[in-house]
């Protein structure tokens, strides 16, 4: 069975890809996005539509930066992509035919409205122009099972998830990230049982902390793990950060509702660890010299967000390490194409931007794609692209201070503790990949055959990062020579019968 | 773990949770419901530890439970439905603990 042709398939409708999303719709590219929420808006506008239809009261708990998430959903609701929620992509396939010139021979193209504009080369970005075939398979599943679309173009706007954080204790019930107390309070409604106490740092715990306050769930305290040191680096860079529209003063804000609230914030805390039986019940840290126990009955930890960079990795796109964030990020060009023909990546999941950032990368992105299927010309490509890289710049000057900020000291990317879970599926714990990392097992994927980290459910998504970074620290290499696990499709779980049935064809 | 912000929810569904009755806000995922009744999701199959609800937004796996029969289903990523049956997970059967690979 042939499979339903697009011209783009967008993975996720968060900002990037509403973003995309529109301005490939303004281009008239028939466009499919995929999205695995039940409602636009990612995890930052997650629910956005609901909560300002249905209980519009607690948008004043969530605040002006998540009220402006519902005219951007309304906006892609009606701009003629066709949007699939609740759809899992486990899989994209670059058909053997992408690397033959002229493959797009089956694709109806309409040759009155494509232009033909320009050179088909462009030194500044490393993209053939031509026309390439729906020759990308995206398999996803649904409520109804698992589907194929083919697509000339792929963006992958995936997003982000929250650093993992391997303290001891972390795995206790009653602990859970601050993004999931985000996501109880805008799905749900509902505000995590007190005693509660954050730990982490990042400015997703301050608001978290602030929006609670509004909800009247004040915290126990506030513990923060950067160094001082972490006050001083950032500082160096604030020049740039005041320009950068309202992060400094949102920053400030929330610091000055916790201080008013009387929520006492320990920085620069230190030793952090949760205790309990069966649940946690207390979080013990060191602050200037003094032990401290808090008795909790929640604790939500955060300590930054990272790509959630599955689906690119999957398909072997280069990347390279940010030794500033922390992580892994994709090799794209200004316009987010990636060393794959025909796949881009925008917004988050090719680098922490934030929502702002993000609108525009996935704008630039669509404006990219538009001007490969020849349905914009170079010169309208630029002058739109202009506009759209002055307020993406705007954005990004506020990450090297927040990225020098709130970036987690060693001791919390790397258990120092030999008893400490850093794989929490299969239950590995840190002495133990230290002791293998020290007999010189090479890298990651060596490292899930002899301990068995990564090979749990979550696939290596909590323990990737520390593990790169556990190998890095105990052989002194650097973390981007030392690679990441090899990540490989199905990324998120089907079903051998829905698989079966893909293949068949009966699927629909 | 979790508790409302109001005491009275319009639209509501009710799910059993390990055969307990539990009602919840329409449109919320199952896992919502685990942690309004502060309940556990799982016990792993390495030791046999209770887990909860994590991340909320379908990467850590940790609240992986049975719905209507069919185990291993991310409870933060399928919405309740009235009448849905959730049962918590409890490890592997034994003699099936996997073993780790040792060094040549």
């Amino acid at each position: 069975m042939k499979p339903e042709q697009f011209d783009l398939a967008i993975i996720g409708a968060g900002p990037a890809g509403m973003a995309a999303a529109l301005e490939a719709r303004r281009q008239r590219l028939r466009t499919v996005v995929l999205d695995e929420q039940f409602q636009p808006g990612g995890q930052i506008w997650r629910n956005v539509e609901a909560v300002t239809t249905r209980r519009p009261q607690d948008l004043f708990l969530l605040g002006p930066d998540y009220a402006d998430g519902y005219p951007i959903a309304q906006r892609f609701r009606t701009c003629g992509a066709d949007y699939r929620p609740g759809a899992r992509v486990w899989q994209i396939e670059i058909m053997p035919t992408a690397r033959q010139a002229g493959a797009g021979a089956s694709m109806a193209m309409p040759s009155s409205e494509a232009l033909d504009t320009g050179p088909d080369d462009d030194p500044q970005v490393h993209v053939e122009r031509r026309r390439t075939g729906a020759d990308r398979h995206v398999c996803y599943t649904d409520a109804r099972g698992a589907h194929r679309i083919a697509t000339r173009h792929v963006l992958i706007a995936t997003g982000a998830f929250e650093r993992p954080m391997p303290v001891p204790g972390w795995t206790l019930p009653g602990v859970l990230t601050c993004g999931a107390a985000q996501v109880m309070l805008k799905t749900a409604g509902m505000v995590p049982r007190t005693p509660l106490v954050l730990a982490g740092a990042g400015p997703l715990v301050l608001l978290v902390a602030a929006q609670l306050l509004r909800a009247g769930v004040k915290p126990a305290a506030v513990i923060e793990t950067v160094p001082a040191a972490n006050y001083l680096r950032a500082l160096a860079r604030i020049g740039p950060a005041l320009l950068a529209p309202g992060y400094i003063s949102k920053g400030l804000s929330m610091i000055g509702a916790l201080r008013r609230a009387g929520v006492p914030r320990f920085i620069g805390a230190l030793d952090l660890r949760l205790e309990g039986a069966g649940r946690v019940e207390s979080v013990l840290f060191r602050h200037r010299g003094t032990e401290h126990r808090l008795r909790a009955e929640t604790v939500l930890l955060h300590q930054g967000v990272v790509p959630n960079a599955s689906l690119w990795q999957s398909l072997g796109v280069d990347q390279t390490w940010d030794a500033v964030q922390c992580c892994f990020r994709p090799g794209v060009d200004a316009w987010g194409n990636s060393s794959v023909a025909g796949l881009l990546v925008a917004g988050d999941s090719a680098g922490i931007g934030g929502a702002e950032a993000a609108l525009c990368a996935g704008e630039l992105a669509a404006l990219s794609i538009a001007w490969q299927q020849r349905r914009i010309g170079t010169e309208e490509r630029d002058r739109r692209a202009k506009t759209v890289r002055r307020a993406l710049r705007a954005h990004w000057s506020a990450r090297p201070f927040l990225d020098r900020l709130y970036r987690p000291p060693q001791a919390m990317r790397v258990p120092p503790g030999d008893d400490t879970i850093v794989c929490r599926c299969e239950e590995v714990r840190a002495g133990e990949l230290r002791e293998l990392a020290a007999r010189a097992v090479p890298g990651p994927n060596q490292m899930k055959a002899f301990s068995r980290c990564g090979m749990g459910p979550c696939q290596g998504r909590l323990c990737g990062l520390t593990v790169t970074e556990l190998i890095a620290q105990t052989q002194r290499r650097d973390p981007g020579e030392v690679g990441y696990y090899r990540v490989r499709p199905p990324i998120v779980p089907v079903t051998v019968g829905e698989m079966a049935a893909l293949q068949s064809g009966d699927e629909r | 773990m979790f508790r409302s912000l109001r005491d009275e929810i319009l639209l509501t569904v009710t799910l059993t949770v390990d055969g307990e009755p539990c009602t919840v806000p329409v449109d919320v995922s199952v896992a919502v419901a685990l942690l309004q009744r502060g309940s556990i999701a799982r016990t792993t199959a390495r030791s046999g530890s209770a887990r909860a609800p994590y991340c909320m937004m379908g990467v850590c796996f940790e609240c992986l439970v049975e719905i209507d029969g069919v185990s291993n289903r991310q409870a933060c990523m399928v919405m309740a439905e009235d009448g849905m049956a959730v049962r918590s997970q409890h490890g592997l059967p034994a003699g099936l603990l996997p073993a780790p690979a040792e060094l040549p």
